[in-house]
């Protein structure tokens, strides 16, 4: 047990806990309404929007399991630089579009948004659980970037006394959650992410003066980690997987439920494209951030025989832990795993508010009380993002880690499948409501057939197109047989004349001057 | 009304630099090298770290072309509202 460390880690964790409770108060609104628990009121402005996005797409898994596919893997991990360039391009040109229409209507998740566009109760219903499956495993793994700094500092153990900070931090997380809905993510988030700068910065300074400077750690990296394999023949090998992992995960990741909810928390279209252009800067901390998997092997802390035990249970995971563990003091080190820590708190408080307000909007509402009034709304939003929040901490205590690593590949794999209807129904309601729901229906099975056929180990397809294998993201091959799919029955059922649903909003509604 | 319209249709080809950031990344053959290398760094990593300055340069500044004056659109509303 590190006393220094602790003490520091555990200093800083009461003080975003307090900010979580504060939080409440914070530009104080309604929180009986469920557009003020679940969006905060729509108020956020370009400032704060960029600390909770940049808290909420930037999580603490990433933040373990980036520079840890690094360390394992090489530079196939690097994939996270190019997809996180080209989703904000993306962003800036379709997502001010969901934000005006959903701010005219009242929306609050994109199923509702799918509703009235093509006014299909089914189709938005599975709109609605595609949400929540996929964000579920990824609340998930945030306790993975927990669990894995607690083992850091010496915490770790079996049974309910080495699970107990786990369960102590999450319920300290569902009770701000509950009492203060989106105000405390974003909050805290501000604090997370002056930690998390302020770590990497260092860390990026200090680790290559100590290893010699950065020719030396690259010079120790082994070439075939070092930059992508070439391809062999008849293969576009490392390339191919590259460039369709980077574009896919940016295609899925503004469909998740928790992206939507940072984008509908903003308070005009113009906060969402400015942010466009600044949030590259998490972009670049990111790629700072996967270069310290280079600088753990620069280091050799995979051979340290005191990290061999940890190294054995957590794997790579635990590479950038055991870096700072080697090359910092204890107090920073507190810092660091703290900033890890409550970086998880941050994406999983979002995740759960928005996976709650998929439940209550499309699911509940719709099927089970139609005639909720507005304070039950939101009540059976606070309830939800509790069930969400216990689920997801009973499945990582209860089952081994690698089922929610792989439930969250798939995830990307099912949330992509929304494209057409959420992404594609922002700019044309062409779309037949019926061949929307079986393309999603199609991408689904197939893209998890793809994953299941490679025993849920990558989602990495090798397609064969002739002679050439061509290894491919499944979540973007999926997409491409359920646009198929989607196009190809839209012109039959147009054909034979099978009733579109209404469509609520107009084209105005799209734009700016009508918001 | 829709003089501004006119201009935002204009204002709409800049969205085409975006493009851009999709072709520098996503080509892969043409940055998978080690040389030429920059303070011991392979060239495969800071031109990729190059392209997220140039991405969040470019989107800044389609921002500045495409979206009209926060001020016309304010009073635009105001007047809008009061019809």
């Amino acid at each position: 047990m590190d006393w220094v460390a602790i003490t520091v880690f555990v200093a800083l964790f009461a003080l975003v806990t307090v900010l979580g409770f504060v939080a409440s108060r914070w530009r104080r609104g309604d929180l009986d309404l469920i557009d003020e628990w679940g969006l905060a009121g729509r108020r956020l402005g370009t400032l704060i929007t960029w600390f909770l996005l940049g808290g909420d797409l930037y999580t603490a898994y990433t933040f373990v399991a980036v520079p840890a596919l690094v360390f394992g893997a090489g530079a196939i991990g690097f994939f996270a630089l190019p997809y996180t360039i080209i989703v904000y391009p993306f962003v800036f040109v379709v997502f001010p579009r969901l934000w005006s229409v959903s701010e005219k209507h009242g929306y609050i998740t994109a199923s509702d948004f799918v509703q009235g566009r093509f006014g299909s109760r089914p189709l938005a219903l599975a709109v609605a659980i595609t949400g929540i499956f996929a964000t579920m495993p990824y609340i998930a793994l945030q306790l993975v970037g927990i669990q894995v700094v607690l083992a850091g500092v010496g915490i770790s153990g079996s049974g309910f006394i080495g699970d107990l900070p786990l369960i102590i931090a999450f319920v300290i997380l569902a009770a701000f959650t509950y009492t203060s809905g989106l105000r405390a993510p974003a909050m805290i988030a501000v604090v997370k992410d002056i930690l998390i700068y302020a770590t990497v910065l260092t860390a990026v300074i200090v680790i290559p003066i100590e290893l010699g400077g950065y020719g030396k750690i690259f010079a120790s990296v082994p070439l075939n980690k070092l930059i992508l394999p070439e391809p062999p023949t008849g293969s576009f090998g490392a390339y191919s997987a590259y460039a369709t992992l980077a574009l896919g995960s940016a295609l899925a990741l503004f469909l998740y439920p928790h992206s939507v909810t940072g984008v509908l928390s903003a308070s005009s279209r113009r906060a969402i494209m400015r942010n466009s252009a600044l949030l590259p800067a998490y972009t670049f901390l990111l790629g700072l951030i996967a270069l310290l998997g280079y600088m753990a092997i620069a280091a050799g802390v995979g051979d340290m025989p005191d990290f061999a035990s940890n190294f054995k249970q957590y794997g790579p995971n635990f590479a950038v832990p055991a870096l700072f563990l080697a090359l910092f003091p204890s107090w920073f080190v507190g810092f660091a795993f703290a900033a890890i820590a409550i970086g998880a708190l941050v994406p999983a408080s979002i995740m759960s508010i928005a996976t709650a307000n998929l439940y209550t909007r499309n699911i509940h509402r719709v099927y089970l009380r139609p005639d909720c009034t507005k304070a039950q709304e939101s009540e059976i939003a606070k309830i939800a993002s509790l069930v969400v929040k216990f689920g997801a901490l009973a499945f990582i205590l209860l089952l081994p880690q690698k089922y929610a690593i792989q439930l969250q590949l798939l995830g990307g794999v099912w949330i992509i499948q929304t494209l057409p209807a959420v992404v594609l129904g922002l700019y044309t309601s062409w779309f037949h409501r019926h061949a929307l729901l079986v393309g999603w229906a199609a991408g689904i099975i197939i893209g998890t057939a793809m994953v299941a056929s490679l025993g849920f180990s990558t989602s990495v397809f090798p397609l064969q197109i002739g002679d050439l294998t061509v290894p491919c993201y499944a979540a973007l091959a999926s997409l491409v047989v359920n646009l198929a799919v989607t196009v190809a029955l839209t012109f039959l059922l147009n054909i034979v004349h099978t009733a579109h649903g209404g469509d609520d909003t107009i084209e105005a509604d799209y734009q700016e001057a009508a918001s | 009304m829709l003089k501004q319209r006119r201009d935002g249709r204009q204002n709409q080809w800049w969205l085409v630099l975006l493009l851009a950031p999709f072709i520098g990344v996503l080509w892969i053959p043409f940055f998978n090298r080690i040389e030429p290398d920059l303070w011991g760094i392979p060239f495969f990593f800071w031109y990729q770290f190059l392209w997220v300055v140039i991405s969040a340069l470019v989107t800044a500044l389609v921002y500045f072309r495409v979206a009209p004056k926060p001020l016309a659109i304010r009073k635009d509303h105001r007047e809008g509202r009061r019809q």
